[in-house]
């Protein structure tokens, strides 16, 4: 089993939803790094992007030899910038700090189609745009909906806010929080 | 585990000696510590009510049981299934779900859940909350302190053991005005 089957396998055990802290010089190059690790092992997956356009975010995938057909993408970004046409295996969501729009985007999708892994990209970008507890309530029932449905999660967040109070409130909402440096390391 | 041992740092006996304790710890620590508690009493065979709010009870099913806890004993009264699903579910034998999340009006669910348990198994019996801190997000400290205080005369009324968890970071001042009404605070 390689280092990525033994992370998907302890979330099984250990929990379903993991916050990733990633140091922001580092930052594109390990998501690409592990979202390219956890699609090679799973089908379906959907992807949250509230850091880039799908354009470029897709276009950064295949160059990554990421199997992009296995994704489908929520896009906060292109539509603060332009009005995005419409494609199948994305929705658009006016900006990442629409909230309640981004809300009901994820839970749609959860009720309507069924995926393995989610993953969020990022819990930093929300503080960027929202204040703490609006952006806590919001983890707090995204969260709440990815258990109930019973799928896998990963929620990236800048190292340097992992004293942030966001943090420290998601520490009781998530199964663990692991800096991304200890990703693939058995425990 | 044997009644009185200190198990991770959590002193079963002193929690035993008081109807009320607020256990302060890291967020991070609050479902293990909350694991071993129920773990003491389910041992000793007592009948638990497990107030989740910050994860489903499937959830805390699973960490239960993973930890090798047998929930047969234990009721929960489930704040997050039934708030974000729009399917809707029913209350069963063992899992009463209240459907909004931040309404507080819900105490009275609450504490009918409370009443039937409480009068419907023998034995001493227990009411656990994850978390404090997660009210609180919800609603204004003084609403919380309310809700705590009002619980805490039911609960011992009913002769109910209370004990509830919350985070340790940023809110001490909060806590601080909460934890008046415990008859004992640990600081884990």
């Amino acid at each position: 089993m390689d280092s990525t089957n033994e992370d998907l396998e302890g979330s099984k055990d250990e929990g379903q939803i993991i916050v990733l802290l990633i140091p922001d010089e580092e930052y594109s190059r390990r998501i690409l790094k592990i979202t390219k690790e956890i699609a090679n092992v799973c089908d379906n997956l959907c992807y949250v992007s509230l850091n880039l356009p799908y354009a470029p975010l897709i276009n950064n995938f295949k160059k990554e030899g990421i199997d992009i057909s296995k994704f489908y993408v929520i896009d906060g970004i292109t539509q603060t910038a332009e009005i995005a046409k419409n494609r199948d295996g994305v929705e658009y969501v006016s900006s990442p700090g629409a909230l309640t729009e981004l809300s009901l985007a994820i839970s749609h999708l959860l009720e309507t189609r069924k995926f393995e892994y989610i993953i969020f990209d990022s819990l930093s970008t929300l503080l960027v745009y929202e204040a703490s507890p609006t952006v806590t309530k919001f983890v707090h029932s995204l969260m709440a909906k990815i258990r109930v449905v019973g799928c896998k999660a990963i929620f990236t967040c800048l190292k340097q806010d992992s004293s942030s109070v966001l943090l420290k409130d998601v520490n009781m909402f998530s199964d663990r929080i692991l800096d991304a440096e200890y990703w693939g390391r058995k425990n | 585990m044997v009644e009185g041992q200190c198990f991770d740092g959590i002193d079963f006996e002193k929690i035993d000696e008081e109807p009320s304790t607020l256990i302060i710890t890291h967020g991070g620590r609050i479902q293990s510590v909350i694991s071993d508690i129920v773990k003491y009493y389910v041992d000793k065979g007592e009948f638990g009510i497990y107030l989740s709010l910050n994860k489903p009870h499937k959830t805390v099913e699973s960490i239960l049981r993973h930890g090798g806890i047998s929930e047969k004993n234990l009721f929960f009264i489930d704040c997050i299934t039934a708030s974000v699903n729009t399917i809707g579910v029913l209350d069963s034998e063992s899992v009463a779900y209240l459907n909004d999340f931040d309404d507080l009006s819900q105490k009275k669910k609450i504490m009918d859940a409370v009443d039937k348990f409480a009068f419907s198994v023998p034995g001493n019996k227990f009411m656990i909350v994850d978390a404090l801190r997660t009210i609180l997000l919800y609603h204004e400290p003084d609403i919380v302190s309310k809700l705590v205080k009002d619980l805490i005369y039911e609960l011992r009324d009913a002769k109910v053991r209370f004990i509830v968890l919350t985070r340790s970071e940023d809110d001490s001042a909060v806590i601080k005005t909460i934890s008046y009404h415990f008859d004992q605070v640990i600081d884990l």
